[in-house]
Formats: C-alpha cells, sequence, structure tokens
C-alpha cells in the first residue's frame, strides 16, 4: 500500500476507532505504523476528525421536530423554494392531467374512442402526481406483491393476475379514459418504489406486441406492455435504468 | 404510529438525520421538511424493511434520495461529475501547525455548506460518525473508492472553508503531508 493509499484510506476511518477492525482499515493502519511519519499523520487525522465530529454534534435540530415526526404529521409546508410549474415535473404531469381532463370534457362530445396504451401511461403520470398519490398507497395484493418484490422475477415473465381477486383485495381502483385501472406500489431492494398500473388489454385499443417500451420524462419513467389478458404501465421516479432491471 | 419501536428510532436518529439534511438544504425548514419526509416514508414503507437492522442505513439513504428528488424538482439540479469537474483544482493546503481548537457546529456546518455538494455528503455522513465509509457508499450510491477519495479531498476542502472563518487566535489542525513532517 503506497503512502497515498494509505492517507485516502485512513480519510475514511471513524476517529471512534469503530473501523479499526475493518481489513482495509486495518492495513492501512498496519503500514502506517511502520511508517512513523505516516503514523503521525494518522494521529493528527484522527485527533482533527474527534474534534469536528464533536462540534458537528453541538448542532441541535429545532425545538418540536422530533414531536412532529412522533405526531406522524407531514411537513407543515412544502420545501419553500420557488418553482417555476413548468419546470417541475409533477407540475408538468399536474398539467398534463388537468389538460387531459379537459379534453376528456371536449372528448365526452365526441363520439368515443378507445384509450389507447400511452393514454394509459400519460394519464398514470398526472395520477401519480396528483396530491391524492401522496404518501404513496400501499395496496393490497399480498401474493403478487411478492412477486412482484422478488428480484430474481422479470415483470414481463407474466403476473399471473386475477382481477376480482386483485379488487377484493384492496387494490388501489381508479378510473381512467373511461376504463377501470388498479394500481399497486411495491419495492424492490430496500428504497426503490414502483407503481404499477394494470388495466385489461381488451379495454384499450389494440396495440402491436412490442417489448417494453420505456420513455422518460422530466424525471418520470415510464414502461409499458402488454401481455396476453392485461396492458400494463409500470412507474418510477428518477431512473429508467431501474425500470429496465425490474423488466 | 408513535409505538415504542418507532419512538426509539425517531430517537436514535432524527438528530443526525437533520444534521445530515441541514448540510445538504442549507436551510432549517428545509432540513427539517426533508427530516420528517423522510419518517414519513418509514411510516408507510419502513415495515417492508426486510432487514430491520439496516434501518439506519435506510433512514439516510431515503433522505438523501428524497433531497435529490427535492432538488431536481426546483429546478436546480446540478450534474455531481460537472461540480466535481469544475472544481477539481485542490484549494490550497494550509500549513499551520496544530494549535489551540475551537470549533462550534455553526461553523462546522457553515463550512461543510461551502463545500461543494459532491464532497459535502459523504463528509456529513463521516462526522456523524453513524455510517461506516462501506455505509457511506452504499447510502449515497457511490464506489468505495469513490468515496475514500472523496473523503479525503473533502477534508482538505473542509479545513480550506474552516480556516477563512476563523480568526486569528484560532487555527485548524490538519494532518501535514508526510514529506513535510520533520
Amino acid at each position: 500500500m503506497s503512502p497515498d493509499e494509505v492517507k485516502n484510506t485512513l480519510a475514511a476511518r471513524r476517529p471512534d476507532g469503530r473501523d479499526d477492525t475493518d481489513p482495509v482499515i486495518a492495513a492501512a493502519l498496519a503500514a502506517a505504523r511502520r511508517d512513523p511519519a505516516l503514523a503521525a499523520l494518522a494521529e493528527r487525522e484522527r485527533a482533527s476528525d474527534a474534534a469536528l465530529a464533536a462540534a458537528l454534534r453541538d448542532v441541535a435540530p429545532p425545538p418540536g421536530l422530533r414531536e412532529a415526526i412522533l405526531a406522524g404529521r407531514a411537513p407543515a409546508a412544502p420545501v419553500p423554494v420557488p418553482v417555476v410549474w413548468w419546470r417541475s415535473a409533477r407540475g408538468l404531469a399536474l398539467a398534463a392531467g388537468l389538460a387531459l381532463v379537459a379534453g376528456l370534457g371536449v372528448w365526452q362530445t365526441l363520439p368515443r374512442a378507445t384509450p389507447d396504451l400511452a393514454t394509459l401511461a400519460a394519464a398514470a403520470r398526472a395520477e401519480y402526481a396528483t396530491p391524492e398519490h401522496a404518501p404513496l398507497v400501499l395496496g393490497g395484493g399480498g401474493r403478487l406483491r411478492e412477486l412482484l418484490a422478488d428480484p430474481a422475477r422479470p415483470l414481463t415473465a407474466g403476473l399471473d393476475l386475477d382481477f376480482a381477486q386483485l379488487r377484493a383485495a384492496g387494490c388501489r381502483r381508479l378510473q381512467i379514459a373511461g376504463i377501470e385501472v388498479l394500481e399497486i406500489c411495491f419495492m424492490r431492494g430496500e428504497t426503490d418504489e414502483y407503481h404499477l398500473y394494470i388495466a385489461r388489454r381488451g379495454a384499450l385499443a389494440p396495440a402491436r406486441l412490442d417489448g417494453p417500451l420505456i420513455a422518460s420524462t422530466d424525471g418520470v419513467a415510464t414502461a409499458t406492455w402488454t401481455d396476453a389478458e392485461h396492458a400494463y404501465v409500470l412507474l418510477i421516479e428518477d431512473d429508467p435504468a431501474k425500470l429496465r432491471a425490474v423488466l | 404510529m408513535a409505538d415504542a419501536a418507532f419512538t426509539r428510532l425517531v430517537d436514535d436518529h432524527y438528530a443526525g438525520l437533520y444534521r445530515f439534511a441541514l448540510s445538504l438544504s442549507r436551510s432549517s425548514a428545509d432540513a427539517s421538511d426533508l427530516t420528517q419526509q423522510t419518517f414519513l416514508r418509514w411510516a408507510t414503507h419502513g415495515a417492508t424493511l426486510r432487514d430491520q437492522s439496516k434501518g439506519k442505513s435506510w433512514l439516510f439513504t431515503t433522505l438523501y434520495r428524497e433531497f435529490l428528488r427535492t432538488r431536481r424538482r426546483s429546478g436546480r439540479e446540478q450534474s455531481l461529475d460537472e461540480t466535481f469537474e469544475a472544481t477539481g483544482v485542490e484549494p490550497a493546503a494550509e500549513d499551520s501547525p496544530d494549535l489551540e481548537l475551537r470549533l462550534d457546529g455553526q461553523t462546522v456546518i457553515e463550512a461543510l455548506q461551502d463545500v461543494e455538494e459532491s464532497f459535502r455528503a459523504p463528509l456529513t455522513l463521516f462526522y456523524l460518525q453513524d455510517l461506516s465509509y462501506i455505509e457511506i457508499a452504499e447510502t449515497l450510491d457511490l464506489p468505495i473508492g469513490t468515496v475514500m477519495s472523496r473523503l479525503s479531498r473533502g477534508k482538505t476542502r473542509l479545513r480550506a472553508a474552516l480556516s477563512r472563518r476563523q480568526d486569528d487566535r484560532t487555527v485548524i489542525p490538519f494532518p501535514v503531508p508526510p514529506s513535510q513532517n520533520p
């Protein structure tokens, strides 16, 4: 281990010594012990880090924060950052939703056209952006959620859905573009939240059975696909790659 | 929601989460919101965590992602790589000897807020001492080597930021490179 590697490694050593048994840190400490200059450097770094860590602990949370958390209250106000609506994913999605609603008003007066998968995806994005969606609803469908959460199972492998059972299990039921849609939120890994919207394929305009189509708009990514019985819109914030990983 | 386990989780971690949020957001109100939002997410999703011993990492990861999400919505996002490249020149290393150390929390948090975010996030997590460098890498979704490098370089930047804030009588100790040691 070169002196620079030792220095870099020891920069990651917490000053309270909790990391000293970590093999990488232990190797760096052993190298430092063989070199008086490095040993002195390590000790000075530890002392400096301890002082900074102690000072950081002096920063007290504001009074009432703990009680507010325990009361389970949502933040009193949105994070006060001025947001221009057309630069906000939720604003855009909400606008898209309003446009969709307005469009549906006009649509009511026109000969009805069967919505297609793209319409369903746009409506799902709009629904996701509505305040009613937050905090995220954990719908029913326990067995299905286990399948959905299984990292070894690609979602396009088939989900063996039963609409009636899903309804009975308490999944969210939505009316989107005049058709019934069920929604399930689920996790893959510890923190990745996915939102799956499911419709009967027969309720949508016929579409080619292409593979999943992934699109990303203002930080909200969607994947759309169909199987013999159902049409799906899978939605996640931030990262289209996380969609590809589960399909 | 406020059962004994949840209360214990809040008591164990809300202060650290708030400090992390404060260093990221630079605003006490935003930091409070981020901290509350993180526990709100725990209340809706935490029970699904298979390994409850990873609750601490889950909370810090969730807060960081919530911060990134909020910032992206505000239109203030800046590529971390751009930040890193734009400020890639290391600040001049101070050559102060070890002297009396007088630091307070406010000074440290303000100095942290002066450091670019790509360094600030791992530095704050490091000084909170709640997470190992491996857990910091997982929380920030960075390779371990990158975390080590950013900690090493970030400390140099933090010391530079601190030294700008110190009066003449206070000097921040820092490691002298081996070649400069007597």
